[in-house]
C-alpha cells in the first residue's frame, strides 16, 4: 500500500516538474548490452508478426518483414532468420559454465544467459503467443516446418513464462523495469506507455514533466497492436506488395517487392529502438543492489536447463499439469517475498512504504545486553535491545523482526513497547546466541522489518501422479493443432471509415 | 452419540428442535454416506454457514470414523484452526489418543498438549506407530507424506475446505482415498499475493481454486449436503447473514429471546455521547446496529472513525453490559475477550490497536476479516468496508470479507461507516474481467450481498 | 478550498434531475434544448458499446450530458492536440467482418455447426432466419427488425418445436427516453425451451483462454445485454422472461485462422448489472431541463476556431457542469479524457495520479500542497489525518535520498 508515499511523489513531481527515483540502486540485472525484440503484429492477428526488429541494444537492428504475414510460407521465410540468430544468440549463452555450490550439491549453470528487453508487457505477451505457435508447428502436407522456427518458438515460450516470475531478467519489460524505479505523475494505467515515462524522467528543459509526456503520447507508436493510421498505410503497401506478387510464395520474389513495407516498418521501429536503449543506458548507470546477482543466478540456472531440455529434444505441454500449476504457484510467491524483501533491506529508499505501513521500524538504539533466558531446561544466551523510534509504532509482543543488517539471519522478537517522546521505545530479545556479527551498537541507527532474507525452506515436490480428485473422470480431449488455420486465404481489410459502426468488430 | 450440539434437557427450549433436527438428519446423512463409501475413491462434502458447528460435526465425526476403526486424518488450512481441532476433538472424544503432527516451533498450547492421549509425534513416529488419528495442517500434512511416507489413511478429514486451495489438496489428497470436506462457502477465498493470481482461472489446473471446487469440477456427481443450521448467530442475525449464502436456506439452533445483552447502567451519559449510547441500545435490543458519520473524503486509518470505535467499546463497559445465553445460568458481565473489532486494511487496525491501549482496552481484539475467520465472539464492532470510500472496487466488496465481519457474534454486532456508503451502490459495478470456465464474478455477487445487507439494516441505523 | 471541489459542485444538475422517473412520451421541448447542447459537434447513436463505456464514467456529469445528448466524444476534438486516437486497424475490422461472413457462408454452415457441437442440439436442419437482408440499414429498418424480432421471439418462445437460429435479431431498449437498438449476433431458440443469446468475437482463444480477459469481459457485458433485453421483450409479449437463458454463447475462432468454436457461459451477474446502467442513464427531458443556457459543446467541435479557443471552451462547459476524472476508467471510455486531463492537472486536482493517491489525500486541496505538507508545513484541521503520513513520507524519503531537494528541475 503507502498510498501516503505516491501521494508525497504526486506532489513533488508535480511542484519540480521531472519524475522522482524509487530506488536508490537498480533491482534488475542489466546485460551489456541486452538483446532487444520489438515487433510490430497485423492488426487483430495475434500471432501475425509483420515486422521482428532485433539486435544488441545500443546497435542497429535487423528486420524481418514478411510482406504478408498471413501467407505461412511467406511468414517462415521471413522469421527464419530471425529464428536462427535467435537460436544460435540462446546456445552461444549457454555454452559456458561456472560449478555454482548449494549446501553439499555442486551443479554447472550457465556462466550468463541472454537477456531480451522488450518496450513493454503486452509485447511479453506477444512473444508468448508468437513461441505457443512457433514450438508446435505441424507439418504441412509432408514438409516439415523449419526446426529453427520450432526452436525458437520453445525458446519465446520458455522466456514469456519465466517472465511471469517477480525479480526475474531474462525477459525484461522496460515499462515495467522503469516504473518500478521511478515515480511518475503517470497513473498505474499510463504507466505502460515507455516514451511517456521516459519524458517524465528527462522532460526537456523548461517543459514540465506532464506537458512532456502528454506531447509523447501523442507521438508514440510503440507496439506491438498498431493504431488506425499506421495499418491504414499497412494496408495500402500491402495490397500493392500482393497485387505485384501475384501469388507467388518465392521469397526471392517477395524480398524484391517488400522495400516499401520494410521501410514503412523501420521507420515505425527506429524510434522505439532508440528509446529502448536510451531507457536501458539510464538505467544501466545505476549500481546494481547486491542481491541482483542471485536472482541473475536463478534466471542462468533456468535458462540453462530450459537450453538443455531443448538440446534433448523436450518438448513442453501447452497448459499446466494441476501439479505443475501448484508448484509454480509456490515458486512464485517464495519469488516475490524474496524479492521484495531483498529489495527493501538493500535499498533504504524501497523500505520506506514499509516504514510508513508500520511493518517496519526505524529507530535509535538506547542499549544492547546480553540476556540468558530459560529454554526448555538450559539458561542459553540471549540478547536484549532497547530502541528508541522515530515515530510511534504498533507491533504486537512476540512479533518477529529481523535487522536489516542480519536479515537472512535470526529475528528479533518483540518483548515491550512503550510510549517515549515523539515516538516508542521497544525491547527486542534476538532469538540466538549473541555473536558481535549479530550485535548493533548502541547509538546506531538501525531498521528492523518483518522483511526477512532467508532461503526458504526446500519445498519437495507434489507427487508425479495426481490424486484421483484432480483427475477428471472422463480424460479431455487432445488440443487441436494451433496452427490448423494457417491455410486460411487472410480476410480482407476494411478501413473503419467505410463502415457505419466499425465498434461491432472491436 | 452426540451430534451437531450438546442438548440438556433442561435447555431443550432454548433450541429450535425443528431446525436442530434437520441439521441432525443432514449430519447423520453425511456420516452414513461417508461410512458406505470408505475404501473408495470418493468425497463428501458439507456446506455450511457460518457458525454452524463444523469443528464440532467434524470432531464428532471423527470420533464415530475412529469407533468403526479406521485410521483417519484431520487437516485444516492454518495452525490456529488445527489446534483448536485437537482441543475439540478431545473434548468430545475423551478417551480418543490424537496424534497432532506439526512444524518446527508451533507445538501445541500447553493446556491442549497435556490432555491425557494427546501425543506430538514427528511424522516418522506416527507412521512407524500407526497413530490412528493424526491432526495436522494440510501443508505439514502433505510435507509429511512425501518426506517421511506419512500416509495409508481410511478417510481424510478437511475442515474450511472452501478456505484450502487446490494446490494444498493436491498432495495431501494422496493420503486416504475417501475424503470428507467440511467448510464455508460465504468466507475468503484462497488468495495469493502475486500479480497475475488469475493466470490459470477457470482452467482444470488452477491452483487457486478451493479444494472443494477442483473436486466437484473433475468429480460433478460428488454429494454435497447442505447444513441448515447456525449455532452462533441467533434468529435475529439470520437475515443479514443469508445475503452471503444465496443457494442455501438454514435457521438458527436458538430460539429468538435466548441470546441477551443487557446494557445495565443506562444512557445517554451526555449529548456528545448520545449517538454512541443509543447505537449500544439499539444493538442490545436487535442485535444490529448501524451508526454511520456524515459523509466526507476521509482516508481508510480515518481518526474520526477509530474515535467512534474506540467510543462504542469503551462505553460498551462503562455501562455494564452483561450477556446471557444458552451457556450460562444467568447473565455475566461482558469481558473485553468477547469483544472484537473487524477491519478491512493493517492500517486500521494499527490505528484502533493504539487507540484501545491507551483507553485501557488491550483485551479486546482488533483484526482483519482474514485474520477473524473462523472465530467467535459475544460483541462485534465491523468497521464497513465501505466506509468513506469514493468508489468502489474488488477487494472492498468482496462478499466474503463482509461475510466474516458480519457473522462473528453472538449478541449483537454494531456496523459503523458513514451516510454515503449506501449511495455508491445506486451507482453501476464496474466492469469485470471474464474467465472461460469460472462463472463467479466477486464483485458482482458482492455487490447483491453489500445492497441486501444494506438493506436489512436500514431500520437499525443511527446517525452520528 | 480547492478549484477541483467548486468545479464539480457548481452548476451540476441536481441528482433528482437526473434519475427521476421515465417519461413516456418523447418531449420536444428536450429535443430542442439538447440540439443546442451538441451545436455542431458529431454526434452517435447509443449502441450496445456506447453504454458499456458510458457504464465506467457514469458519475461525470460531463460525460452524462454528453451520453444523453448523444454527442461522440471520440471526435469532439477533432484536429486538436487533445483529439485521443480510436480507430481500429483496417486487418482487424476484415477479420470480423471475415469471421462473421464465415459463419454464414453455405447457408450457415458453420454456425450450424458450432452450435450444434456446443449446445448439444442438432441445428443442422433448423431454419435460420436473417433478420439482416432486406432492410435498410436506418432506424426505420432496425424499427421493422425489430417488431419482427420480438413477433417471432414470442412465436417461437411459446411453442418451442424444432430449433431455430434468429441471425440479427434487435432488440429495442429505452436510453433515457429514447428509443435505441441492439443488434445480437445470433439468437438460438429451442434449445430445450430455452432461447439462448449468441456473440460472435473474432479474438482467439488458445488452449482454454482467451487472449484478453477484459475483452471477454466485455463480450459477456455485450451478451448480457441482450439477455436482459430479450426478456424484456418476451415480457412485453406477455412469454415467461425467463425462457431467456442466463448462460449465454460466444462464438470466437480457435488458436490460428478463423475457424469457430463455442463457449458458455453464466452472465446472470452481468445482467443485473446491466439492469443498473440502464437505469441510470438519465431522462433525456430530465437533462435538458437541468442544463444551464451556456452549456453547449458547439465551439469546442468547431474546427475553424483555433486550438487555443476550442479548449478554453471545453475548460468552461466542463467547469459549468463538473468533471470527474479517474485515468483508468476515462481513457479508455471516454474521447474527453486528454482535454479533461490537462483541466486536471492546471487545477493541481490529485485525480491526475489515480484514485487510490486522491483517496490518501481527503482536506487537501492540491498537489502543490501535498508538495508543502510533504516539507512538514503545518497542517489544517482539515488536513491533519492526510498531513501526518505524507509528512513523515517525505522526512523519510529525504533521509535515505539526500541527493533530492524539492524544487530541483533534475533528481537522482
Amino acid at each position: 500500500m503507502s498510498t501516503a508515499l505516491e501521494a508525497l511523489f504526486a506532489g513533488r513531481i508535480y511542484e519540480s516538474g521531472s519524475a522522482m527515483r524509487r530506488t536508490t540502486l537498480r533491482h534488475t540485472h542489466l546485460a551489456d548490452p541486452p538483446l532487444g525484440i520489438a515487433i510490430w503484429r497485423l492488426g487483430g492477428e495475434r500471432f501475425r508478426a509483420a515486422a521482428i526488429a532485433w539486435g544488441p541494444l545500443g546497435g542497429p537492428f535487423e528486420l524481418a518483414v514478411a510482406g504478408e504475414p498471413r501467407n505461412r510460407d511467406l511468414y517462415f521465410a521471413a522469421l527464419a532468420p530471425f529464428a536462427a540468430d535467435l537460436c544460435l544468440r540462446v546456445r552461444r549463452a549457454a555454452e559456458s559454465k561456472v560449478a555454482r555450490r548449494r549446501g553439499q550439491r555442486t551443479d554447472l549453470i550457465p556462466a550468463g544467459a541472454l537477456q531480451i528487453v522488450v518496450p513493454n508487457r503486452t509485447t511479453v505477451a506477444a512473444l508468448g503467443l508468437l513461441g505457443r505457435y512457433l514450438a508446435y508447428l505441424s507439418d504441412r502436407s509432408g514438409v516439415a516446418p523449419d526446426p529453427a522456427l520450432i526452436e525458437a518458438g520453445k525458446h519465446l515460450r520458455f522466456y514469456a513464462r519465466h517472465a511471469r516470475m517477480p525479480g526475474q531478467a531474462l525477459l525484461l519489460p522496460l515499462d515495467r523495469l522503469v516504473a518500478e524505479h521511478w515515480a511518475t505523475l503517470l497513473s498505474p494505467f499510463e504507466q505502460s506507455n515507455l516514451a511517456a515515462l521516459d519524458a517524465q524522467i528527462e522532460p526537456p528543459a523548461g517543459t514540465h514533466a506532464f506537458d512532456a509526456s502528454v506531447a509523447a503520447e501523442g507521438l508514440a507508436r510503440i507496439g506491438p497492436e498498431p493504431t488506425e493510421d499506421i495499418d491504414r498505410a499497412t494496408d495500402a503497401l500491402l495490397a500493392e506488395f500482393n497485387a505485384a506478387r501475384a501469388g507467388s510464395t518465392d521469397p526471392a520474389v517477395a524480398e524484391g517487392l517488400s522495400r516499401p513495407l520494410r521501410d514503412h516498418y523501420r521507420r515505425l521501429v527506429e524510434p522505439v529502438w532508440q528509446l529502448m536503449a536510451r531507457v536501458v543506458t539510464r538505467e544501466q548507470r545505476i549500481p546494481a543492489a547486491p542481491s541482483v546477482h542471485r536472482r541473475f543466478e536463478g534466471d542462468r540456472e533456468a535458462f540453462g536447463r530450459h537450453v538443455d531440455w531443448v538440446a534433448d529434444g523436450g518438448r513442453y505441454r501447452t497448459t499446466d499439469t494441476p501439479r505443475q500449476a501448484a508448484m509454480s504457484l509456490r515458486r512464485l510467491e517464495d519469488a516475490l517475498g524474496r524479492y521484495d524483501a531483498e529489495k527493501a533491506v538493500e535499498d533504504m529508499a524501497c523500505m520506506v512504504p514499509y516504514l510508513l505501513d508500520g511493518d517496519a521500524v526505524r529507530g535509535v538504539v538506547v542499549s544492547v545486553n546480553e540476556h540468558r533466558v530459560v529454554v526448555r531446561v538450559r539458561a542459553v544466551p540471549r540478547a536484549l535491545m532497547t530502541l528508541d523510534t522515530d515515530d510511534p509504532v504498533v507491533l504486537p509482543v512476540n512479533k518477529k523482526v529481523w535487522w536489516t543488517v542480519t536479515a537472512d539471519d535470526y529475528p528479533w522478537e518483540v518483548q515491550r513497547v512503550q510510549p517515549h517522546g515523539h515516538g516508542s521505545r521497544i525491547t527486542l530479545m534476538l532469538g540466538a546466541s549473541p555473536t558481535p556479527a549479530r550485535l548493533p551498537g548502541a547509538g546506531d541507527r538501525v531498521t528492523l522489518s518483518a522483511l526477512h532474507t532467508r532461503p526458504d525452506a526446500y519445498r519437495l515436490s507434489p507427487p508425479q501422479q495426481p490424486p484421483w480428485t484432480h483427475r477428471p473422470a472422463t480424460p479431455p480431449t487432445p488440443p487441436e493443432p494451433i496452427d490448423s488455420g494457417d491455410a486460411e486465404a487472410p480476410a480482407a481489410p476494411v478501413d473503419g471509415a467505410t463502415l457505419p459502426d466499425p465498434g461491432r468488430y472491436a | 452419540m452426540t451430534s451437531l450440539g450438546t442438548i440438556s434437557a433442561a435447555s431443550q427450549s432454548r433450541f429450535d428442535d425443528a431446525v436442530v433436527a434437520a441439521a441432525e438428519a443432514v449430519a447423520d446423512a453425511m456420516r452414513a454416506d461417508l461410512l458406505t463409501q470408505v475404501g473408495r475413491e470418493v468425497a463428501v462434502v458439507g456446506a455450511a454457514p457460518a457458525g454452524a458447528g463444523k469443528s464440532h460435526f467434524v470432531s464428532a465425526t471423527v470420533g464415530r470414523l475412529r469407533a468403526e476403526g479406521l485410521r483417519v486424518a484431520l487437516v485444516a488450512p492454518t495452525n490456529e484452526q488445527v489446534q483448536s481441532l485437537v482441543a475439540r476433538v478431545k473434548q468430545l472424544n475423551p478417551d480418543l489418543p490424537v496424534a497432532f503432527v506439526h512444524a518446527h516451533g508451533r507445538d501445541l498450547p500447553a493446556a491442549t498438549a497435556a490432555l491425557p492421549g494427546v501425543t506430538q509425534p514427528s511424522a516418522g513416529d506416527a507412521q512407524a506407530y500407526g497413530d490412528q488419528l493424526v491432526v495436522a495442517t494440510m501443508d505439514k500434512l502433505a510435507d509429511a507424506f512425501l518426506r517421511d511416507g506419512l500416509g495409508g489413511f481410511d478417510v481424510l478429514v478437511i475442515d474450511e475446505a472452501f478456505q484450502a486451495d487446490a494446490a494444498r489438496y493436491y498432495t495431501a489428497a494422496s493420503v486416504a482415498p475417501t475424503h470428507l470436506l467440511v467448510g464455508d462457502t460465504g468466507q475468503l477465498d484462497p488468495f495469493s499475493p502475486i500479480d497475475d493470481a488469475t493466470f490459470w482461472r477457470g482452467g482444470p489446473e488452477d491452483p487457486l481454486q478451493t479444494a472443494v471446487g477442483v473436486l466437484l469440477r473433475n468429480h460433478p456427481t460428488t454429494a454435497v449436503h447442505r447444513i441448515p443450521i447456525t449455532w452462533r448467530l441467533d434468529p435475529r442475525a439470520v437475515p443479514i447473514a443469508r445475503c452471503f449464502y444465496p443457494a442455501h436456506t438454514f435457521g438458527a439452533a436458538i430460539r429468538p429471546g435466548v441470546r441477551e445483552l443487557r446494557i445495565t447502567r443506562p444512557g445517554p451519559g451526555s449529548r456528545s455521547l448520545a449517538a454512541v449510547d443509543r447505537t449500544l441500545d439499539e444493538a442490545a435490543t436487535h442485535g444490529w446496529a448501524h451508526i454511520t458519520l456524515p459523509g466526507a473524503p476521509v482516508l481508510t486509518a480515518d481518526p474520526v472513525t477509530a474515535s467512534l470505535i474506540r467510543d462504542l467499546i469503551h462505553r460498551l463497559f462503562a455501562r455494564s453490559a452483561r450477556a446471557n445465553c444458552e451457556n450460562r445460568r444467568a447473565a455475566t458481565d461482558l469481558r473485553p475477550a468477547d469483544v472484537a473489532i473487524g477491519v478491512s486494511h493493517n492500517d486500521q487496525k494499527d490505528l484502533l490497536r493504539a487507540l484501545l491501549d491507551e483507553a485501557g482496552l488491550t483485551g479486546v481484539t482488533v483484526d482483519t476479516a482474514n485474520r477473524l475467520q473462523g472465530l467467535t465472539f459475544e460483541v462485534v464492532v465491523a468497521w464497513h468496508p465501505l466506509a468513506g470510500s469514493p468508489v468502489t472496487d474488488a477487494f472492498h466488496l468482496d462478499p466474503g470479507r463482509l461475510c466474516v465481519l458480519l457473522t462473528r457474534h453472538r449478541q449483537a454486532c454494531i456496523v459503523v461507516g458513514r451516510d454515503t456508503d449506501r449511495a455508491l451502490l445506486e451507482a453501476v459495478p464496474p466492469a469485470t474481467p471474464g474467465f472461460l470456465g469460472w462463472d463467479p464474478d466477486p464483485v458482482l455477487d458482492g455487490w447483491d450481498a453489500h445492497e441486501g445487507v444494506f438493506h436489512l439494516l436500514e431500520p437499525h441505523v443511527i446517525q452520528a | 478550498m480547492g478549484r477541483q471541489h467548486r468545479s464539480r459542485r457548481r452548476g451540476r444538475p441536481a441528482k433528482g434531475a437526473l434519475m427521476s422517473r421515465r417519461h413516456i412520451r418523447p418531449d420536444p421541448g428536450a429535443g430542442i434544448a439538447l440540439e443546442h447542447v451538441r451545436g455542431r459537434a458529431p454526434t452517435i447513436r447509443p449502441n450496445v458499446r456506447r453504454l458499456a463505456a458510458f457504464a465506467s464514467v457514469h458519475s461525470c456529469p460531463t460525460a452524462v450530458v454528453a451520453f444523453a445528448a448523444r454527442v461522440d466524444t471520440n471526435r469532439v476534438l477533432a484536429g486538436t492536440a487533445a483529439e485521443m486516437p480510436y480507430g481500429q486497424s483496417p486487418f482487424a475490422i476484415g477479420r470480423g467482418i471475415a469471421f462473421e461472413a464465415l459463419l454464414r457462408r453455405h447457408g450457415h454452415a458453420e454456425l450450424r455447426r458450432v452450435l450444434t457441437d456446443g449446445l448439444g442440439v442438432d441445428f443442422s436442419l433448423a431454419a435460420i432466419e436473417n433478420l439482416r437482408e432486406g432492410y435498410q440499414p436506418n432506424r426505420t429498418g432496425l424499427t421493422l427488425r425489430a417488431s419482427v424480432t420480438r413477433t417471432r421471439m414470442a412465436e417461437i418462445a411459446s411453442a418451442p418445436a424444432e430449433p431455430i437460429v434468429l441471425d440479427g435479431a434487435v432488440l429495442r431498449a429505452d436510453i433515457g427516453g429514447l428509443p435505441a437498438f441492439f443488434e445480437a449476433d445470433e439468437m438460438a431458440i429451442g434449445v430445450g425451451g430455452e432461447i439462448i443469446v449468441g456473440e460472435n468475437k473474432s479474438w482467439p482463444v488458445v488452449d482454454g483462454r482467451p487472449t484478453d480477459e477484459e475483452a471477454l469481459g466485455a463480450a459477456l457485458d455485450q451478451a448480457a445485454t441482450y439477455v436482459l433485453l430479450g426478456r424484456r421483450t418476451l415480457g412485453e409479449a406477455g412469454v415467461d422472461p425467463g425462457r431467456v437463458s442466463g448462460n449465454a454463447v460466444l462464438v470466437t475462432p480457435r488458436n490460428t485462422g478463423l475457424a469457430p468454436v463455442l463457449h458458455r457461459q453464466n452472465v446472470d451477474g452481468r445482467v443485473r448489472r446491466v439492469e443498473r446502467l440502464l437505469r441510470a442513464v438519465p431522462e433525456v427531458s430530465d437533462i435538458a431541463a437541468a442544463i444551464p443556457l451556456s452549456v453547449t459543446f458547439d465551439r469546442i467541435a468547431d474546427v475553424s476556431l483555433p486550438e487555443e479557443a476550442r479548449f478554453e471552451a471545453f475548460a468552461e462547459v466542463t467547469d459549468t457542469l463538473g468533471r470527474v476524472y479517474e485515468p483508468a476508467s476515462c481513457l479508455t471510455s471516454c474521447g474527453f479524457a486528454w482535454a479533461c486531463r490537462q483541466c486536471v492537472f492546471g487545477a493541481g486536482d490529485p485525480a491526475i495520479a489515480g484514485g487510490p493517491v486522491a483517496r490518501a489525500l481527503p482536506g487537501v486541496a492540491s498537489l502543490g500542497r501535498v508538495a508543502e505538507l510533504g516539507r512538514g508545513a503545518p497542517a489544517s484541521a482539515a488536513e491533519a489525518p492526510a498531513a501526518v503520513p505524507i509528512a513523515r513520507a517525505g522526512r523519510l524519503y529525504d533521509e535515505v535520498m539526500p541527493a533530492s531537494r524539492p524544487g530541483d528541475r533534475r533528481s537522482a
